[in-house]
């Protein structure tokens, strides 16, 4: 999913998705798929907002902390959001049962 | 234990009640990032030497500016803390990008019933307010960290 959510897109997007799709390459096989929106967030500052689906492993209690921490900052070091973009990244966890249990929209 | 602590405990308790609801998901992140909040807020109130007082001057610290202190904190090129030790610039920067995270995460929860939160996101931010938690006191003594929680407080146009 790439929606600017009616957001004016200033940033060059072309260059901006080849850099996330290099970096979800970096990624390893618990992020089973990623999405993302640039939209302003809860504060009106612009954001990106990734949405992550792991495999039901990589939620468990005991390692989901490891997984996500890994992951979010795979992507802030590859990509750099806030200093090469102006857009602050947050980050949507969802396991792949519960992504099959979704009939509705998806949140990025 | 501290209200930040209980807080804490709290949101551990509900983002593992089986089954769970939508009520119990949305609460545990909100308790989370409130254990958060507090728990800043009680580590830099604790530099006051009038105990009495701290809980009064807790009430200055807003959410709007500890958000935009965290924000300008994580801009690896504005805030390169030269000369520091990584581990604690890393763990500084945790904090920070965590609070702004959960604070977040706490108005989706909060507010938006569009859709639903998903247990694996709600876990996700209780475990990173626990991970802070467990990290904070590794770095509290640290000179940027108490720069930190002095900024959280100072308003800057």
């Amino acid at each position: 999913m790439r929606d600017n959510d009616g957001m004016p897109i200033v940033v060059h997007r072309g260059q901006l998705d080849a850099e996330i799709q290099n970096a979800i390459r970096k990624l390893g096989p618990e992020a089973v798929d990623v999405t993302y929106q640039v939209r302003p967030d809860s504060t009106g500052e612009p954001a990106i907002f990734f949405l992550i689906v792991l495999k039901d492993a990589a939620t468990r209690k005991d390692v989901i902390s490891e997984t996500t921490g890994r992951i979010a900052t795979i992507l802030i070091n590859e990509v750099q959001p806030i200093e090469n973009w102006g857009l602050h990244p947050f980050f949507n966890y969802r396991s792949e049962s519960e992504q099959q249990r979704r009939n509705g929209p998806q949140r990025a | 234990m501290a209200y930040h602590d209980d807080l804490l405990a709290q949101a551990l308790e509900l983002v593992y009640t089986a089954p769970s609801t939508q009520a119990s998901l949305r609460r545990a992140v909100s308790a989370a990032y409130y254990a958060v909040f507090h728990l800043l807020v009680a580590e830099a109130t604790s530099n006051w030497n009038n105990v009495p007082l701290r809980a009064a001057l807790g009430r200055a610290y807003d959410h709007g500016i500890m958000r935009a202190v965290s924000n300008r904190l994580l801009n690896m090129r504005d805030f390169t803390f030269a000369g520091e030790d990584p581990n604690v610039v890393a763990g500084l920067r945790f904090v920070a990008f965590t609070f702004t995270e959960l604070q977040e995460h706490r108005h989706f929860a909060d507010y938006n019933l569009i859709e639903d939160l998903d247990p694996s996101d709600a876990l996700s931010q209780v475990t990173s307010a626990e991970k802070i938690f467990n990290r904070w006191p590794s770095i509290r003594s640290e000179q940027i960290a108490q720069e930190y929680l002095v900024s959280l407080l100072v308003k800057r146009s």
